[in-house]
């Protein structure tokens, strides 16, 4: 346990001074528009949640619909092979906006599709079976400089169907150094992200760090990941990567 | 077959001096949001297609996203108690449109969900079983007075999923009196649909009416519809109704 501790102790001093990002916050600095959304284009469907990751590839569109502090934020992921994967219905809602610190809350209704092999009126097939998760999240961020983020996320789920999870727990410390101009026109955002999961009675910690490749003006990024535990209980590949083409509008 | 044509040539001839309505046909009218769309609560979830007929009380999102000639117009329906039910992804483009006519193009990927009695690893559980559906649709409509249109709808679907229908054919002439004013504020719009669909080798037409009642700056309304069928040999109820109260925004 001493080790784990002090090993999440190095990962996360590692997070703060390397970098990660949230996910739309660069938005905050633009003028927000009432609908806004990318569509990625994956090599390999990546979840933090190692039961969630699809490994095939797949193609995500994401949006935020509204613009005040309450929105909703839809999250639609396929594979490429037009199975859907998993679908986020996220409401979320600003608590508080200086001009250092933000704090955000929102609530999350979760289908997740699987294909089982299952027998029904006594012939066996394969069937996508859709599974349903209730939770809540919340997100507190602090910019350390314009560019420099911290933050952390606190996630708890809870699986509505027996045959998953009952309770998921999920909180992320993440860095972000956005905007590293590498030329006139491209820059680059470098992220970081220590997590702890626990589900049910299994739980583990993660090192996830990403980085973003972006010219000025063009609606596409392309974007890296990479998944590796660092001590876990929980099923699933100790290293995973994953590469985007993202398109913002 | 000759005693089909003739209920078909009537309920047409009906279906065009009794009124229906394209849902979003009123929006034309007004300008036209970036985003727009409805909330509704029924007592009973019922689809023209009887097989997609849920019949337990149903909450439904619609949206439209983008104002121009292409439009993405999710719908999401769920049963009360937070089951889904269908998800359709249109994708709609309007080809053509003049003061009097209006023709419209629609590519729908569907998702429909039923809970199934499943059999895995030998034990027996009730899942919730998605299955996915493509096609497309043509819809022209002409309005023979500023509230007066008559229109039709051709639908091809395809179900992907081997336990599910190959081929479903679905031809509707609607027609649409609107803003039938019954007081100062208050406003009906009756609308009739008759159909003829055809999935696999079976077929039937069915005849649906429907009225809105709506208040005049007031975002809520209410609506009913009926939906008979004349002479089908699909299976599923020959007489529905349903009440909804409708939010738009």
């Amino acid at each position: 346990m001493k080790t784990t501790c002090l090993i999440a102790g190095a990962i996360l001093f590692l997070s703060l001074t390397l970098s990660a990002r949230f996910a739309f916050a660069q938005e905050v600095e633009q003028e927000r528009k009432a609908f806004a959304g990318r569509v990625g284009l994956t090599n390999k469907g990546v979840s933090q949640i190692p039961n969630f990751t699809l490994g095939k590839p797949a193609v995500q569109f994401d949006m935020r619909i509204g613009k005040g502090k309450l929105t909703f934020d839809p999250e639609l992921r396929f594979a490429t092979t037009g199975k859907p994967w998993d679908f986020v219905f996220r409401l979320q809602y600003r608590v508080l906006q200086t001009d250092r610190f933000r704090l955000r809350a929102a609530l999350n209704s979760v289908l997740n599709f699987v294909t089982s092999s299952v027998t029904e009126d006594g012939d066996p097939r394969d069937a996508i079976e859709a599974r349903r998760f209730i939770g809540g999240q919340i997100l507190p961020e602090y910019s350390l400089t314009k560019n420099l983020n911290i933050g952390m996320l606190f996630l708890y789920a809870r699986g509505i169907e027996e045959s998953t999870l009952d309770n998921l727990n999920f909180i992320v410390f993440t860095a972000g150094l956005s905007n590293i101009e590498v030329s006139d026109e491209w820059t680059v955002a470098l992220n970081s992200q220590v997590y702890y999961l626990r589900i049910d009675d299994t739980s583990g910690t993660y090192f996830s760090p990403s980085a973003v490749l972006a010219k000025r003006g063009l609606p596409f990024s392309l974007s890296v990941m990479i998944n590796k535990s660092l001590h876990t209980e929980i099923e699933g590949d100790s290293f995973l990567w994953s590469a985007s083409v993202i398109y913002s509008y | 077959m000759k005693p089909t044509c003739l209920i078909a040539g009537a309920m047409l001839f009906l279906s065009l001096i009794l009124p229906a309505r394209f849902a979003f046909a009123q929006e034309v009218e007004q300008e036209r949001k970036a985003f727009a769309g409805t909330v509704s609560l029924t007592n009973k979830g019922v689809s023209h297609i009887p097989s997609f007929t849920l019949g337990k009380p149903a909450v439904l999102f619609n949206m439209r996203i983008g104002k121009r000639k292409s439009t993405f117009e999710p719908q999401l329906r769920f049963s009360t108690r937070g089951k889904p039910w269908a998800f359709m992804f249109r994708w709609r483009y309007q080809m053509l449109q003049t003061d009097k006519f209006r023709l419209g193009v629609v590519l729908s990927p569907v998702l429909s969900f039923i809970t199934s009695s499943v059999t895995e690893d030998g034990d027996p559980r009730d899942a919730i079983i998605a299955r996915r559906f493509i096609g497309g649709q043509i819809q022209p409509e002409y309005s023979l007075t500023k509230n007066l249109n008559i229109g039709m709808l051709f639908l091809y679907s395809r179900g992907i999923e081997e336990s599910t229908f190959r081929n479903m054919n679905f031809i509707n002439f609607i027609t649409r009196l609107s803003n039938i004013e019954v007081s100062d504020e208050w406003t009906v719009t009756l609308n009739s649909q008759v159909y003829y669909l055809r999935i696999d080798e079976k077929s039937g037409t069915y005849f649906s009416p429907s009225a809105v009642l709506a208040k005049r700056g007031f975002p809520l309304s209410l609506s009913a519809m009926l939906n008979r069928a004349f002479h089908t040999d699909l299976p599923g109820d020959d007489f529905l109704w349903s009440a909804s109260v409708i939010y738009s925004y």
